[in-house]
């Protein structure tokens, strides 16, 4: 009944690995388009878009992702409203995602000095020249380690889905852990990929930062 | 404050998700047409289902599930679930039934139907030839591993509310916490535990006092009356071909008589 843990165990958590990056890859780009319209939400000069973006932050910065997942996959069939995991997944992430993004960049475009809006009005730049081609450049500098921070969680917190079916890293080493009752060697295993994914992002925030930037 | 309003607010979307009326799902005759049955099946609770070598789901309630699709002459369409999403898969009619050791409560009987019990577990707290218990009240100061919500979980906080009983995600996890010394006693079925001291070397898990056969039933959402119909026919059937007490006999290496039907 209980079998060995073997080297085709491996191979199934790599396989497994697959849908953790997969899942955090639509999360990160999901979360990016939907975290730059959150971010010029929250700092364009009106409120009633600032309290929309305020309002979307609070409310899901304030919910567990566990609890999105549930009503997206879950709650949405009781109205009627048909979605699969993968949907259910990537509008989930992704929501969750931006909410956080958006916020570290509201704080980034905010973490500019007020001096450079000055400086580019009296060069005559209208608004959004000023924001794209003065403070964003400045923001993306900042933005990147505290972006890639979040990432890093993302493709942790990526094995929340395993409650609408997903079979990713997490799930995988729960399953086989159950079927060989080794569970040190299982997520030993797990833990080595998770490190290996998080590392490979984490050296490229490194070289992000490096990188001599045009506006400087 | 608008974090904890948050948190609340999404408690009750939970809540009112899990409690809203049932989606129409599909009755025996809409089962056949389609020409397949949506099962969930465990992966992560061995004997019942786990996965083998090569990654294919295996176990007490994997050949259930197969024989009865064979039965209705119709495909298996098997979904691996967890505890956690059996109920809601039932409910949102993303599954046919579920075939994952369940047992019923009067709760869970709130929620969703159940068969006639298909199998029985003996369960029991196993520990070490040293620590002297015979029965729940001697458990004293001692610490028992077990998974939670499964029906050791029930029993035990039952029978002995003030022990010291530590909750485990899942089986590896309880075996892990007993065999790492976190807990003293484990408790879990009869023949989990004879696996686990095959598998670990000094490892001893003899028997302390059995709590109860905890039969295992099929679930299915509400308001299929002839699908209930059908499987308890296909149950009862089970019971007398011994085809059932076969079953056991395979994977729980038990005969088990037959339990009184629901």
């Amino acid at each position: 009944m209980i079998r060995e843990f073997g080297p085709n165990d491996i191979v199934y958590l790599l396989e497994a690995a697959r849908w953790t990056v997969a899942l955090a890859l639509i999360a990160a780009v999901g979360g990016g388009i939907l975290g730059v319209i959150v971010a010029v939400l929250r700092i364009v000069p009106f409120k009633p878009a600032n309290w929309l973006a305020i309002g979307f932050i609070n409310l899901i910065q304030g919910t567990p992702l566990l609890g999105q997942l549930f009503v997206f996959f879950f709650g949405l069939p009781l109205f009627h409203v048909v979605v699969d995991p993968w949907v259910a997944a990537a509008l989930s992430l992704s929501i969750y995602a931006s909410a956080f993004l958006g916020e570290i960049w509201r704080g980034s475009l905010q973490s500019v000095s007020p001096r450079q809006w000055e400086a580019g009005a009296s060069l005559g730049l209208p608004y959004h020249q000023r924001l794209l081609h003065v403070i964003l450049p400045q923001a993306i500098r900042i933005a990147v380690p505290p972006t890639v921070g979040f990432l890093v969680q993302l493709v942790k917190d990526t094995s929340l889905t395993a409650l609408i079916g997903f079979v990713e890293l997490t799930r995988e080493s729960q399953i086989l852990s159950n079927s060989t009752y080794a569970p040190l060697q299982v997520y030993g295993v797990a833990a080595l990929i998770y490190f290996v994914i998080c590392f490979a992002l984490t050296r490229l925030s490194q070289r992000l930062e490096r990188t001599p930037h045009a506006a400087r | 404050m608008l974090k904890h309003l948050s948190r609340i607010v999404s408690a009750v979307l939970l809540a009112g998700a899990v409690s809203v009326v049932p989606a129409m799902a599909a009755d025996l005759q809409q089962i056949i047409a389609s020409g397949k049955i949506r099962i969930g099946v465990p992966v992560d609770v061995a004997p019942f289902g786990s996965m083998d070598a090569s990654n294919q789901p295996v176990g007490l309630d994997v050949d259930m599930a197969n024989a009865i699709a064979k039965a209705l002459g119709v495909t298996a369409e098997l979904t691996p679930i967890t505890g956690a999403n059996r109920i809601p898969y039932l409910m949102t009619d993303k599954l046919d039934i579920v075939i994952a050791a369940m047992g019923a409560t009067p709760q869970r009987a709130l929620q969703i139907d159940f068969t006639s019990p298909y199998a029985a577990l003996s369960e029991g707290v196993f520990g070490p030839d040293n620590i002297n218990v015979s029965s729940a009240d001697q458990l004293g100061d001692y610490t028992i591993a077990l998974t939670k919500g499964t029906t050791q979980d029930l029993l035990l906080t039952a029978l002995a509310p003030n022990a010291k009983i530590q909750r485990y995600d899942d089986d590896a996890s309880s075996a892990a916490a007993f065999l790492s010394g976190q807990a003293q006693l484990l408790a879990t079925a009869d023949i989990v535990a004879q696996d686990i001291m095959s598998k670990n070397k000094g490892a001893v898990l003899h028997p302390k006092f059995i709590m109860s056969e905890s039969p295992c039933y099929i679930g299915l959402p509400q308001g299929e009356p002839e699908l209930l119909h059908w499987l308890n026919t296909y149950v009862h059937l089970g019971w007398h071909d011994g085809s059932l007490s076969a079953l056991s006999q395979k994977w729980l290496g038990t005969n088990i008589t037959s339990l009184p039907p629901i």
